[in-house]
């Protein structure tokens, strides 16, 4: 990474086509979160279902397809209930800003050779940078709702999300060490098309430590702490109603994407694929990871509180010291 | 009254019988021998299983229902309290388990419990006032009418005159009589006929 | 810290330790890890509790009293709603405290009938906690895998029963109706399914490392704690003590099978659950050997008694092995038409007592696993 890179102007607005590509970009990425999580939600329905020998959502639409829609619907028609006791203006602004962030995300990522928003020589940083909006919300949201739940639900989301984002940064550190960048875009070219040219090959470790802590940052099971619903009801959303609750809910799987993504594009190759590169190797990669969160999901429990820190602390983070260690030392050699 | 030896201060103690009651020992304490027993059973190992109240027409009779993990068998420990004071002293700080037992027992049937670490009550509303399980008092049976072993003399002096408990026995005696002259009566003309048929 | 300070009468009388930053919260009545209607106040000292105390009585409907006044006969229906997950044993209890009291023969058949029937409603009981259990500990997949081998069980029970969960079946000298030869060969065939069933159990989920973490070592109840509170059951037999009424008081026919009481000395919940799924298999043991052995007759006694009938005067107590532990009836009749007293001692309501003890001082998360551990039916704790 050149040093110069940092005191560069501002990456994103230079130009007025610059500025045009990043409000069409922002437009069409709004759609396609929409749209993913409109299908994810169905997608893990029907997981579910068949994992539990069920078959999953199938009145609405053919298969149940349209089940989600009439869920949005109801969720948009719903009441929004703001508690007694609750601050108003941090209640309602817990959602907003636990949603808008994930939209930022999504721009460095690069869905294909040419199919991305913006390129930035700290592509990564930006994601991580905005990936800390996300745990600011869920501790609004526990503190504005004056829930004693969602209180301990947002104490535990505070301590998840700060703990596990350093494993998370030591192991993307790795690979960007590896490549000496932090534009995902020149990490993804630099990878093959075949799996033992990706980065999973060269720092398993490093997509290890990633992916635990990516489901641990999503809150996702098994390690769905601040909403664990048999121990604190719902955690930081108990108290929301409507689209309060869809905003989270909506947040949640756009982040499952951007974690997804990202792991796509640092560890299996991005777009690059045997054949035919593309922007559908990318989204095949995303969607087999996404279907392993959800198979987890359906079928662990949740971990305890303190497991879930000690291992965090005891062994992601020393593991994820090391492994960068061992790659700066193996870089130097 | 078999070799176990509860040798806690009692009033009388009578053998029950596990094939015909599920009951196999009765032991008949005052209401201040209640915390001797209970130390002594958990001391042999006994556990509490329940408490039960009988409203009967001489006051309310108190029912601590213990088992043992090992041994065979369900020991009663029986007292009774007066209408006027209904108290029990706790044993909430012998076995623990007492502690709920006992408030349902107050709540239900209006025995107190002094000593018991949260008397509030359990099942029923806070501002409930009545003790649903007290009988009105023309349903209020006398002890004798369920409890057959109440004959025994020693038992329950503390409540009950001397002159009561012979009145009942002499009441008993005079119903065993009328029911065996009953008995009687059907066999003494089938006698007559017998012998008519045996003089013909 | 208070957000709302004023309270109930409970929260009033649950006054905090005084301790500076702990926080009173109400776990329940609506919770999803209470299973129903109990409430739980709890002070928390960040994640820990201090102390605890459940609050009863959200389902409370006064069956002792509901016996007092309606005739014997009558009572049937209330004993099928104590514990709706394993009403056969509570029809059970007060079928054998009557008969104890009145001198009523059970024939033979009858006591088969009863024991497979009994048995398989245990199977189902089971089945639920585990599936329940699991929920609580953040899995959601048993839950449906244990209701599709229950649905299975309750398919069964329907049949001799007519109903599907609060069953009414017993009564005074045997039960309502034969068992169907359908029913039986239907049986057959699910023993061998579900024996097929639990190994895959044990590997998908008693093996797994996260469940494993999540209940060994947690809520420490031992022998002494089981004998103060009274707790029995499946904790009991978690705290190594081989206590099983169908041992302890041999009662129908059960000293003719051939059958383990599984024991584990951990005393933790994990042992309560290994005791509890060790149990599933005990269970089938059981109704295998009664489906081999049951014996032609008459399903009901001659001398069943009519509507109309009365128990004599005195008192009696029946003891079953429940699901949840030892259920025992206690019945006082003055000769009336109606029993003068009647008394439920439920397991669920002696298990909970000791779960402010065996909860003190652990992590939030914990007590939800203890709570589980122990199997409550709240319908059964209020009664």
């Amino acid at each position: 990474m050149n040093i110069s890179n940092w005191t560069a102007p501002d990456p994103f607005v230079t130009t007025p086509d610059m500025l045009i590509r990043l409000v069409v970009g922002l437009l069409a990425l709004a759609a396609f979160v929409g749209a993913n999580a409109t299908i994810l939600v169905y997608v893990e329905r029907k997981v579910a279902g068949f994992i539990q020998r069920r078959p999953g959502p199938f009145e609405v639409g053919p298969q149940g397809i349209l089940q989600t829609i009439a869920d949005a619907a109801k969720l948009i028609g719903k009441q929004l209930v703001t508690p007694r006791g609750s601050d108003g203006f941090l209640f309602w602004l817990a959602p907003i800003v636990g949603f808008l962030p994930v939209f930022v995300m999504f721009l460095p990522i690069p869905w294909g050779e040419s199919t991305y928003v913006v390129q930035s020589d700290v592509g990564v940083l930006l994601i991580l940078a905005f990936a800390g909006f996300g745990v600011l919300s869920l501790c609004l949201a526990g503190w504005a709702s004056a829930s004693k739940w969602g209180l301990i639900g947002a104490a535990r989301a505070v301590a998840q999300s700060v703990g596990y984002e350093i494993p998370l940064l030591l192991a993307v550190l790795a690979v960007c060490f590896s490549h000496g960048s932090m534009d995902l875009m020149a990490i993804v070219k630099e990878q093959g098309g075949w799996p033992w040219q990706w980065n999973v090959a060269t720092q398993p470790l490093a997509f290890f430590i990633y992916f635990v802590c990516a489901l641990a940052e999503t809150n996702r099971a098994p390690f769905d702490l601040p909403e664990a619903e048999s121990e604190l009801t719902a955690g930081f959303h108990t108290e929301y109603s409507g689209m309060g609750f869809g905003l989270f809910f909506l947040a949640e799987y756009a982040n499952m994407i951007v974690v997804c993504s990202m792991a796509t594009a640092l560890f299996l190759g991005g777009f690059q694929g045997p054949a035919a590169p593309g922007p559908w190797w990318f989204l095949l990669k995303v969607y087999g990871l996404l279907l392993v969160m959800m198979w987890m999901r359906w079928t662990y429990p949740r971990v305890r509180f303190d497991q879930l820190l000690n291992l965090n602390w005891k062994w992601l983070l020393p593991l994820a010291t090391l492994n960068l260690l061992a790659t700066a030392v193996a870089l130097k050699l | 009254m078999s070799g176990r030896n509860l040798s806690f201060p009692k009033l009388c103690a009578l053998g029950g019988d596990m094939g015909q009651m599920g009951i196999a020992e009765i032991h008949h304490v005052r209401p201040s021998q209640v915390r001797g027993a209970a130390s002594l059973l958990l001391d042999r190992g006994w556990f509490i299983e329940t408490i039960a109240c009988l409203d009967l027409r001489e006051g309310i009779l108190v029912n601590y229902f213990y088992a043992h993990f090992t041994e065979p068998g369900r020991i009663v420990v029986r007292t009774l309290v007066q209408r006027e004071e209904p108290e029990v002293p706790s044993i909430a700080d012998i076995f623990q388990g007492a502690e709920w037992h006992e408030r349902e027992a107050a709540e239900m049937s209006g025995v107190r419990f002094p000593g018991n670490p949260n008397p509030l009550p359990l099942l029923l509303s806070e501002d409930e006032e009545s003790h649903p399980l007290q009988k009105a008092f023309e349903d209020r049976k006398p002890i004798s009418n369920i409890v057959d072993e109440f004959i025994k003399a020693e038992c329950w002096p503390a409540f009950i005159s001397r002159e009561e408990i012979e009145a009942e026995a002499e009441k008993r005696a005079e119903e065993a009589a009328a029911a065996k002259a009953a008995a009687d009566a059907p066999a003494a003309p089938k006698a007559a006929k017998a012998a008519k048929e045996a003089e013909a | 810290m208070s957000v709302f300070p004023k309270g109930d009468f409970y929260t009033r009388h649950f006054q905090p330790s005084g301790k500076e930053e702990t926080l009173v919260v109400n776990m329940g009545p609506q919770h999803p890890s209470t299973h129903g209607v109990l409430r739980i106040i709890v002070e928390l000292d960040g994640e820990y509790i201090l102390r605890c105390e459940p609050v009863l009585g959200y389902v409370h409907r006064m069956h002792e009293k509901m016996g007092e006044n309606r005739s014997w006969v009558q009572y049937w229906p209330n004993t099928g709603r104590v514990d709706y997950l394993h009403a056969l044993a509570w029809n059970w209890a007060y079928a054998g405290a009557v008969e104890k009291l009145a001198g009523i023969e059970v024939p033979e058949r009858a006591e088969y009938i009863r024991v497979i029937t009994c048995e398989l409603n245990r199977v189902s009981s089971h089945l639920l906690w585990w599936g329940a259990y699991l929920l609580d500990l953040g899995a959601f997949t048993p839950i449906m895998y244990a209701f599709d081998d229950r649905e299975e069980i309750m398919d069964m029970l329907q049949m001799p029963t007519g109903s599907r969960l609060t069953y009414c079946y017993y009564r005074f000298g045997g039960v309502s109706a034969d068992l169907s030869d359908e029913f039986l060969k239907r049986l057959s065939r699910f023993i061998p399914y579900l024996r097929s069933r639990l190994p895959m159990y044990r590997d998908l989920v008693t093996e797994n490392v996260i469940l494993r973490k999540r209940v060994e070592d947690v809520g420490h109840i031992d022998e002494d704690m089981c004998r103060r509170y009274g707790c029995t059951g499946p904790v009991v037999r978690g705290a190594g003590v081989a206590y099983d009424v169908r041992k302890a008081e041999p009662y129908s026919v059960y000293d003719r099978f051939d059958f383990r009481i599984p024991t584990y000395p951990e005393a933790d919940a994990f042992a309560r659950y290994m005791v509890r799924m060790d149990e599933i298999e005990e269970s089938l043991k059981i109704i295998e050997q009664a489906i081999a052995t049951i014996p032609d007759g008459p399903y009901l006694s001659k001398s069943a008694p009519k509507p109309k009938w009365s128990a004599p005067k005195g008192e009696a107590c029946f003891a079953v092995e429940g699901a949840r532990g030892k259920i025992t009836y206690y019945v006082a009749s003055d000769g009336g038409r109606t029993p003068y007293r009647v008394k439920l001692r439920s397991p669920s309501y002696c298990n909970l007592s000791c779960f402010a003890e065996a909860a003190k001082g652990v992590i939030l998360a914990d007590a939800v696993s203890i709570l589980g551990s122990l199997d409550l039916v709240i319908p059964e704790i209020d009664r």
